[in-house]
């Protein structure tokens, strides 16, 4: 087989793979915001996010993907679903209870984004985003990042680690409290133990 | 092969004292026996505060020549050295005033955030990159927010915690953003290196740079409690324990106040045609609504919020004037009004410990007679907000008058002498309230027969405020001198 042949297989292929993430992408998001069980729009979202990702590879941000999916698809999304379980059947659908200004908030940002879209595009289609960016070959690459995280930003990646142990001891705080009544606290109170 | 930079831990010492005592309080939460707990965390916390002023001194004293260190992450310079000596003194007040509060729950913990706090803002004090800021805000704000709701039992601390939480996200999502922009227009997030990029680049009217400006001064505005940006501030400091209330009315303020100067003076002197106005602005808009919402307070904490965001307007004025003189008033303002906030909370906290429920303007009926000592002290802090000779808060508004006035500012000048004329009201009110009335009248059923023995460390904090408020008039020279050193090391 010719290079010739390989070079358009893998652009079938990468064709084939963006079809498909896209797909997916629009697809999640539906189900995203049409299902009325919260627990399975959840599971919608993590395949949004995922199938971002998959769009962030074909741009050649491997960092970035490997962000979304250990971040977004991954803490973010097991959060989401402990809130959903700590809620349980008490959180409403947002659509019950009529038109709300959330909504037409949600309608504005995303015709926003839409204009957003359809100018970009129109400026690429008119040429007018052709500038190319001054960026050597390893801006943004796992590597290149890794790399920074242990010489310029090493004060900053060492400082992260204790901004999130304050939030996980904080955590542990207000969670790990004896409860206490109403009736109790103002008896204790009453009794002048805060003092 | 990676070479790591070279880590400057000397210039770190004052953030590292802290830190070591947030993890010994934690520690304490779990090895030292219950009724040991709370000295022995409260000994460690103090001592941390107390070790970091000592290494912040000597920081001072050793960086004359201001130079960047880990890479640029860090300054090591005498703005950022004095800031922490404010910082961590008003930690280790913050300390002695809290004793008497804690009793049972979290103990440890509560003074573990204190110190994580406290290192988290002495941190901040010497960030000069985007990274490091952000980092350093987000850590002193996280720890805020747990030490605002730690009594989740009680429904005012869970609603002012929550309230700060959700504002004070909102305002680092700014501050976020804006670094964003700000990075993309310029390519780097070392502040000295934004500065050189603006001024070579001549990206001043950058409308991506500019729009980042904007951003990150509405982030840092939420974190001086800035008019329009300081709604929080009332509702939280009216909910959060009274100590942390004096602790972030004294720190948080100082720590913003240093940090924006900083990134003003460092990353965008280019942009000052466009920032002396804004915060110009800003200064009048605290000024009015600071002063007018104290007016029709009842509760002492809230009228105490609300004279916090009247005393960002006057500091906010030396800020707008873009001067050494401004940034020399600013760090010699910080230091009676820090002292003065925190001693006026420690005097609503002693009352509020009598009294088991918040603290109004009423509940302090002749309390000046009943507690000499705390009524005396509380009669100057209120003299000092307001800005008669004797207090540092005289010499305080003095400065920043007139950094206004050198600046060709006489409006904003003669509205903040009209700002001070209508705090009379509200602080020569409390006086009044000391002195003036009876308590039987108007405490009747809050009378204090059954009162709690005097809290002594609290007095003692109490009186060590007042020494600094009246001293700091005394001593103006060294203290000035001090700031003169210190603003010696921004690019004025």
């Amino acid at each position: 087989m010719s290079l010739l042949a390989v070079t358009a297989v893998g652009n079938v292929l990468v064709w084939a793979v963006w079809v498909l993430a896209v797909a997916t992408c629009i697809g999640t998001g539906l189900l995203v915001v049409t299902r009325t069980n919260p627990f399975h729009s959840a599971l919608a979202l993590i395949g949004n996010l995922g199938s971002l990702a998959v769009l962030y590879l074909l741009l050649s941000s491997e960092f970035v993907a490997a962000a979304q999916v250990l971040v977004y698809a991954g803490a973010v999304m097991v959060m989401f679903l402990f809130v959903i379980a700590y809620l349980g059947g008490k959180a409403d659908a947002p659509w019950i209870g009529g038109r709300t200004w959330h909504q037409a908030a949600s309608a504005v940002a995303g015709l926003a984004i839409l204009v957003n879209v359809l100018v970009a595009i129109g400026m690429a289609a008119g040429g007018s985003l052709k500038h190319e960016a001054q960026l050597d070959q390893v801006f943004g690459s796992p590597s290149e990042i890794g790399r920074l995280f242990l010489t310029d930003h090493l004060l900053a990646f060492e400082v992260t680690s204790i901004v999130l142990l304050i939030a996980a001891v904080g955590g542990v705080v207000l969670g790990s409290h004896a409860r206490r009544s109403e009736a109790e606290d103002a008896a204790a109170l009453a009794a002048g133990e805060q003092v | 092969m990676i070479t790591t930079p070279h880590v400057d831990w000397f210039a770190l010492s004052p953030t590292l004292a802290l830190l070591a005592v947030a993890a010994s309080a934690l520690l304490a939460a779990v090895l030292v026996p219950g009724p040991l707990r709370k000295p022995v965390s409260a000994t460690v916390t103090f001592a941390g505060f107390v070790g970091s002023f000592a290494a912040a001194a000597v920081l001072y004293a050793h960086s004359a020549d201001a130079h960047g260190a880990l890479t640029g992450s860090l300054m090591r310079d005498r703005w950022g050295a004095l800031a922490q000596l404010i910082l961590a003194g008003a930690g280790a007040l913050a300390v002695l005033v809290s004793y008497g509060e804690r009793t049972k729950e979290h103990v440890s913990e509560y003074y573990a955030l204190l110190a994580a706090a406290g290192a988290g803002m002495i941190f901040l004090a010497q960030a000069s990159s985007l990274l490091t800021i952000f980092l350093g805000v987000e850590w002193f704000s996280i720890a805020l927010y747990i030490l605002c709701a730690i009594d989740i039992d009680r429904a005012s601390r869970l609603e002012a915690g929550l309230k700060y939480l959700i504002t004070g996200s909102f305002g680092s999502a700014f501050l976020l953003f804006g670094s964003a922009l700000v990075y993309g227009a310029t390519g780097t997030l070392r502040l000295d290196l934004i500065g050189r990029a603006v001024a070579d680049r001549g990206l001043s009217d950058d409308p991506l740079l500019v729009v980042g400006l904007a951003m990150m001064l509405v982030g840092l505005a939420f974190k001086m409690s800035v008019a329009p940006f300081h709604q929080w501030t009332p509702d939280v400091y009216q909910g959060a324990p009274t100590p942390i209330s004096g602790f972030m009315g004294a720190a948080t303020k100082a720590v913003a106040f240093v940090l924006t100067i900083r990134i003003l003076q460092t990353a965008f002197a280019q942009d000052a045609h466009l920032w002396t106005v804004l915060l110009a602005v800003l200064a009048v808009a605290s000024l009015v609504i600071g002063n007018l919402a104290a007016l029709v307070q009842t509760d002492v904490k809230r009228i105490l919020a609300y004279s916090s965001v009247s005393h960002a307007g006057f500091m906010l004025m030396a800020v707008a004037a873009d001067s050494a003189l401004g940034g020399r008033a600013v760090l010699y303002y910080l230091i009676p009004y820090s002292a003065m906030s925190i001693g006026a909370f420690a005097v609503v906290a002693a009352r509020e410990r009598e009294l088991g429920h918040d603290v109004s303007a009423d509940d302090l009926a002749g309390y000046g007679w009943e507690r000499p000592v705390l009524g005396v002290a509380l009669w100057i802090f209120m003299l000092g907000f307001a800005g008669f000779p004797l207090t540092g808060g005289f010499i305080g508004k003095f400065y920043a008058f007139s950094a206004a006035y050198r600046h060709g500012w006489l409006w904003l000048v003669i509205i903040g002498a009209a700002a001070t004329a209508v705090s009379l009201w509200y602080y020569l009110g409390i006086v009044r309230q000391l002195f003036l009335r009876s308590s039987a009248g108007a405490a009747g059923s809050t009378g204090t027969p059954s009162a709690p023995p005097r809290d002594a460390l609290l007095q003692i904090a109490v009186v060590a405020c007042v020494a600094i408020t009246v001293a700091s008039f005394f001593a103006v020279q060294p203290l000035i001198d001090l700031a003169k050193h210190a603003a010696g090391s921004l690019p004025f």
